[in-house]
């Protein structure tokens, strides 16, 4: 993992429209401070997105820039703040799931073949942390973004939905397929950490 | 099963983006071209095309795209080739009452050079001369033409 990403890099709140609409309103006339305003808020989301489910720094702000270039060639059709937000999350979605499928020989492992972290467990949050990133980028890419969007973001099941335009009971059986197995592997890993 | 939410939750907090981020998008941003403005009636389309690829993802969304290009085409040239046969037919129709035209005026122009053979030959050395007789022969011939003109028939004889 790249160094700059570590330690008090991790420390952003979540934030889901809480951009001021006279911002929005600013950077749909053209104005370049408005539309700054808007990629300082909405970078660490996007980015983060990205990276979780890329596992790559440099394609993840690939994937990051390339987002905040469609908003901007897309501003007129933002109706508010949280429409901003929900817009944001789809098209990194979509971007990282193309991005995914033009790499597909690099992330194509399956539940049952997902491999164990590399780092053995010694107790430090730190390297919990790696094993608990590692084992979500193992996953396949629908259920690793539903995972990602339900911890990173705390999404609920319909947002989810909504995000990667599937039903709600397929991201509700997926999603649980997927934490059954993340959490049977981070018992063998970490120890008991369903008590 | 809290302490596992928790692990998850830790792990995937946000991170900050790279430095300099918001100064690379900007400087893309200013070199992109300006905001898209679609017009009105590719709306439609754009959002069919949203739906789709939100709903297939987008290798499925091209591949009903290009279904329904195909699909377009193929209807577009049976349309063509309908109205293409339509017009031969209408044509061929045209050519065929010009022929049947022709034969009609044909036949009575025989009738008439047959009749007047007949007149030489009964006649003999007799110098052709209008009397009543021969306008009436001559009327019946002119209105043989017309009938053949308006679609009668007329009886060849040879």
């Amino acid at each position: 993992m790249n160094e700059e990403l570590r330690g008090e890099d991790w420390g952003c709140g979540v934030s889901n429209g809480t951009l001021e609409g006279g911002v929005l309103e600013l950077a749909r006339t053209g104005d370049s401070f408005g539309f700054e305003r808007i990629v300082r808020e909405y970078q660490s989301m996007v980015f983060s997105l990205a990276y979780y489910f890329l596992h790559d720094a440099g394609r993840a702000e690939e994937i990051a820039q390339e987002t905040f270039l469609r908003l901007y060639q897309n501003l007129d059709r933002i109706e508010s703040p949280a429409h901003l937000v929900q817009w944001l999350r789809k098209v990194t979605w979509r971007c990282a799931i193309d991005d995914s499928r033009k790499n597909s020989h690099q992330h194509s492992v399956s539940f049952d073949e997902a491999p164990e972290p590399a780092v053995e467990p010694k107790g430090g949050d730190l390297l919990a942390e790696r094993s608990v990133r590692a084992m979500v980028a193992s996953l396949p890419p629908r259920p690793r973004m539903m995972v990602i969007l339900r911890y990173q973001e705390e999404l609920e099941l319909a947002e989810i939905a909504e995000v990667m335009g599937i039903p709600v009971n397929t991201v509700k059986s997926s999603l649980n397929r997927a934490l059954g197995v993340l959490r049977s592997k981070l018992t063998r890993v970490l120890g008991d950490v369903t008590a | 099963m809290r302490l596992f939410d928790d692990e998850l939750r830790r792990a995937l907090r946000r991170l900050d983006a790279p430095p300099g981020f918001t100064n690379r998008v900007m400087a893309r941003v200013e070199q992109a071209p300006a905001m898209k403005a679609t017009s009105v009636w590719l709306r439609p389309v754009q959002a069919l095309w949203n739906w789709a690829e939100a709903w297939t993802g987008r290798r499925a969304a091209l591949g009903l795209a290009a279904t329904a290009a195909i699909l377009v085409l193929a209807v577009s040239f049976a349309v063509w080739r309908q109205h293409r046969l339509h017009e031969e037919q209408r044509q061929g129709e045209l050519a065929r009452a010009q022929v049947m035209q022709a034969l009609r005026v044909t036949s009575v122009k025989l009738q008439r050079v047959r009749s007047r053979v007949r007149q030489a030959t009964q006649g003999g050395d007799r110098a052709p001369h209008r009397d009543k007789g021969s306008r009436t022969n001559r009327s019946d011939q002119r209105g043989d033409l017309a009938r053949a003109r308006q679609g009668g028939f007329v009886e060849l004889e040879i």
